[in-house]
């Protein structure tokens, strides 16, 4: 690996997330980890409330590399052959013709994922994870690079089927975009007053780049204590006394993945142990299953991530 | 389908509370035999029968997770307050009918309500099954209802889910079996048989009998009903030879159940009625503090007026001081709060036993009963922790290895060097942050557990301002030898080390500083 690539992965990444930022005011964090998950090929839960941005960030990447941006809303009533598409006979030619649903795109947006039921998410998750779906037989790869975003309401229970916790750990991470500031708010309405910003914005990359940053990213390096620190933190949650199933070793790849993005969009080729714990939070929250008791007692995921991270030693040197 | 497998299920529960009624109606005829003191009243019959049918019915078509748990505590109550007021029919109760619980140290009262609870517990617990089997029934209708569902060609190719069903009350019939025969075995060989008269005999039989009969048919009518549910889904041909496996099953239980009444040594057994029953009414005494149980009602009713005239004469013959007021308002708060508490952690620790997994669905008191034990429970936890942590420091005592665990995997690794190999240049700048570890450490800033270098320098930072710059060059630097494959430069060496050793002088002028202070 040589320094100009990784230079040029924190460079692009520094573009594509000013870019994004003309649409998004503020969330500079939550961009950054969007980013992380896309140059990790992992895909992405965004559990929030309505009307936050999440459709626009979706476009606004989209746009942004060059790529392709379709939506699905899901309801009770959508059908796995609505998302992977459909073979339709075509009386002419005498024969079937295969009509490519909407997850033929490059950045694909589940609107509200859990109202879909089990059937139709299952086959959305499992075109995550195989990054192909088949049809009648036939077998369609899905164009790389490949990232679903997918929305959750995190108040509103009411007629949705959850998430599984198998199919929760097939998301990369979970976040939370959360309210604006009074500050961003207001500039909000500012830049909106008369169109939106999304018509104005312009691909700062193309899809072959982003593919070649993908497989940079791979290459970063991760120091022995680094990956024994990862070990151990996710260790540590399958024995906390207060959760029930503790991550999976899906999950601690998927924390190493993350750090090494992150270190190459700080235009670093090694990791720190400060990727780890900056990525922690979204990598391992959701996978983390907590007992009932605890749940009751008010005890979140989020907290046993904190816990974990304050007292599972870095391993930097000895202290004695 | 076969006609016989046609069976409707508001069938099922009215044979489920027979068999409820019959095993509590069965109880109560041996405690009556066991204990003397106590006949069994012609009115409870038509109170296990109630409760026997409305726990059933009540469980198998309206008990649902998100019924309130609040609710089966009300139906625990009105089965209290029913038996103390049918407890008045012929009976000279000595306290009003309002009084319920003046009633609970009475066996006359205890007896009959445990009995009710018991079978109102039986006969919930068996709707609770029912309704398991409705639901299996809904799950597979819904299954078939897609003719493209996965799961439903799973099912249907499923051939071993033909032997669960009978699962679904034999071991509550082997439980209750056991139950009777254990008793029946007990009055045999205790000798309290050889005083009962003919009628009371033939009483006993036919509720054996009524047990027997009951129990059969609710095993054989749930296991027939789910054979039915599941095969009308997926279409299954019936299997004869399913039939006969199971009446070979209850060929085996009843000959299990045989010999267990033939062999048991129940008369060796120092656990008697008396021995429970005497030390349950001692410790009720001790409680309410000589309220009348065993003792005759008129005596009893003498003592008690007697001790309740006794502190009223007093507060009329002189004023008692202030304090005396204080001290006895916080004596009652106190009595009166820990004993709350306990009542409070005992509901919780029931709820949480029985509840289990539908913790997060209770409301109201069951679930500020939960709370107060699950908090309860932690603190005795943490505080058996302490002691056992500072018994290891303070005395040397090794902690068991499973408590031990979570304590040792918070030390640091001896060596969290990698197998990589090292350069000079590296092993220098980490010897460096090293003895900056140490001298921070003297100045009380020692780096946390959880703690990264670059943590650790940002708080470094705030004790060293004027050093910024060099913190933030020289942990880079550390950065690069620490985590990076990369070779250091000599030069790059040299600058960290002095850094490092600028920094240290800073931190020596803050241990001088607090010295001369």
């Amino acid at each position: 690996m040589n320094e100009l690539s990784i230079a040029s992965i924190a460079e692009l990444g520094e573009k594509v997330a000013d870019n994004i930022g003309q649409v998004i005011v503020g969330k500079r964090e939550e961009i950054r980890l969007i980013l992380t998950a896309l140059l990790s090929e992992g895909h992405v839960l965004l559990e929030d409330v309505p009307g936050v941005g999440k459709t626009m960030l979706a476009r606004a990447l989209a746009t942004s590399i060059g790529g392709k941006f379709s939506r699905i809303q899901c309801t009770p009533d959508l059908l796995p052959s609505d998302i992977t598409g459909v073979s339709v006979f075509n009386q002419k030619e005498g024969d079937f013709v295969f009509h490519p649903g909407p997850i033929m795109a490059q950045v694909v947006l589940a609107d509200e994922v859990n109202r879909a039921t089990p059937r139709t998410q299952s086959s959305l998750l499992e075109a995550m994870g195989e990054m192909q779906v088949t049809v009648d037989g036939n077998t369609y790869k899905l164009t790389r690079p490949f990232l679903v975003i997918a929305t959750q309401n995190p108040i509103e229970y009411e007629g949705t089927f959850p998430l599984p916790e198998a199919q929760l750990d097939r998301f990369f991470m979970r976040i939370r975009l959360g309210y604006p500031t009074l500050s961003e708010e207001k500039e909000i309405l500012q830049r909106l007053q008369t169109a939106h910003p999304i018509e104005e914005i312009v691909p700062c990359t193309d899809l072959s780049q982003v593919g070649h940053m993908q497989r940079l990213v791979a290459q970063v390096f991760v120091e022995e204590s680094i990956r024994d620190y990862i070990a151990r933190l996710v260790h540590a949650t399958r024995s906390h006394p207060q959760v029930q199933l503790g991550v999976s070793p899906r999950g601690s790849l998927a924390l190493m993945r993350a750090s090494q993005a992150r270190a190459a969009l700080q235009g670093r080729d090694f990791v720190l142990p400060d990727d780890v714990k900056e990525n922690a939070m979204s990598v391992l929250a959701h996978r983390i299953l907590l007992r009932p008791e605890s749940i009751m007692r008010g005890v979140t995921s989020e907290a046993v991530v904190d816990e974990l991270l304050e007292r599972i030693p870095v391993g930097a040197e000895p202290t004695s | 389908m076969n006609r016989e497998l046609d069976i409707k299920p508001p069938v099922l529960p009215v044979f489920c509370a027979v068999f409820s009624l019959s095993v509590g109606a069965l109880v109560g005829h041996y405690i009556a035999l066991f204990y003397s003191g106590w006949h069994f009243p012609i009115w409870l019959y038509a109170l296990l029968a109630v409760f026997a049918l409305e726990s059933v019915y009540y469980s198998a078509y309206v008990l649902s997770p998100r019924t309130p748990f609040t609710w089966r505590l009300l139906e625990v109550g009105m089965i209290g307050v029913l038996t103390s007021l049918l407890l008045r029919l012929g009976n000279n109760v000595p306290y009003p009918w309002w009084a319920l619980w003046r009633s609970f140290p009475d066996l006359g009262f205890l007896i009959p309500f445990s009995i009710a609870l018991l079978v109102w517990a039986v006969a919930g617990g068996l709707g609770h099954r029912l309704a398991r089997i409705a639901k299996v029934r809904d799950e597979l209708g819904d299954q078939a209802a897609s003719t493209l569902s996965w799961e439903y060609d799973s099912l249907a190719m499923k051939g071993a889910n033909t032997a669960l069903p009978i699962e679904y009350f034999l071991v509550r019939l082997i439980g209750f079996g056991l139950l009777t025969a254990c008793l029946a075995v007990a009055a045999q060989r205790t000798g309290a048989l050889q005083g009962v008269t003919r009628r009371e005999q033939l009483v006993l039989a036919a509720f054996h009998l009524l047990t027997l009969t009951s129990g059969l048919l609710v095993l054989g009518c749930a296991y027939l009903y789910r054979l039915a549910t599941i095969w009308q889904q997926i279409k299954v041909v019936y299997p004869l030879q399913l039939f006969s496996r199971w009446l070979r099953n209850l060929l085996v239980v009843c000959l299990g159940v045989a010999v267990i009444i033939s062999l048991m040594p129940v008369d060796f057994s120092p656990i008697t009625f008396d021995h429970i029953a005497g030390g349950l009414v001692g410790l009720l005494m001790r409680i309410t503090s000589g309220s009348p149980s065993m003792e005759p009602r008129e005596v009893s009713g003498q003592s008690e007026v007697q001790s309740s005239q006794i502190p009223w004469e007093q507060l009329e013959g002189a004023e008692p001081p202030f304090w005396v007021g204080v001290m006895t308002l916080i004596y009652m708060v106190l009595t009166f709060g820990l004993l709350g508490l306990a009542v409070a952690v005992f509901l919780g620790f029931l709820v949480v036993s029985l509840a289990q997994g539908e913790l997060e669905r209770l409301r109201g008191l069951p679930h500020a009963a939960a709370r107060l034990y699950l908090v309860v429970r932690d603190s005795v936890w943490q505080l058996g922790l302490f002691f056992l942590r500072y018994l290891r420091r303070v005395k040397g005592v090794n902690l068991p290895r499973h408590l031990a665990a979570p304590f040792e995997e918070l030390s640091p690794q001896a060596s969290p060097r990698g197998p990589r190999r090292e350069s000079a240049a590296s092993r220098d700048i980490r010897g460096a942050f090293r003895q900056l570890l140490r001298a921070a450490a003297a100045v009380g800033l020692a780096p946390g557990v959880g703690e990264t270098p670059a943590e650790f320098g940002q708080r470094l930072t705030v004790s060293l301002p004027e050093h910024d710059g060099e913190i933030r060059d020289f942990l880079e630097s550390y950065h690069l030898a620490r985590y990076s494959q990369r070779d250091l430069e000599k030069t790059l060496r040299e600058r960290a080390l002095e850094q490092a050793r600028r920094i240290a002088a800073g931190l020596q002028r803050i241990v001088r500083g607090k010295e001369n202070e």
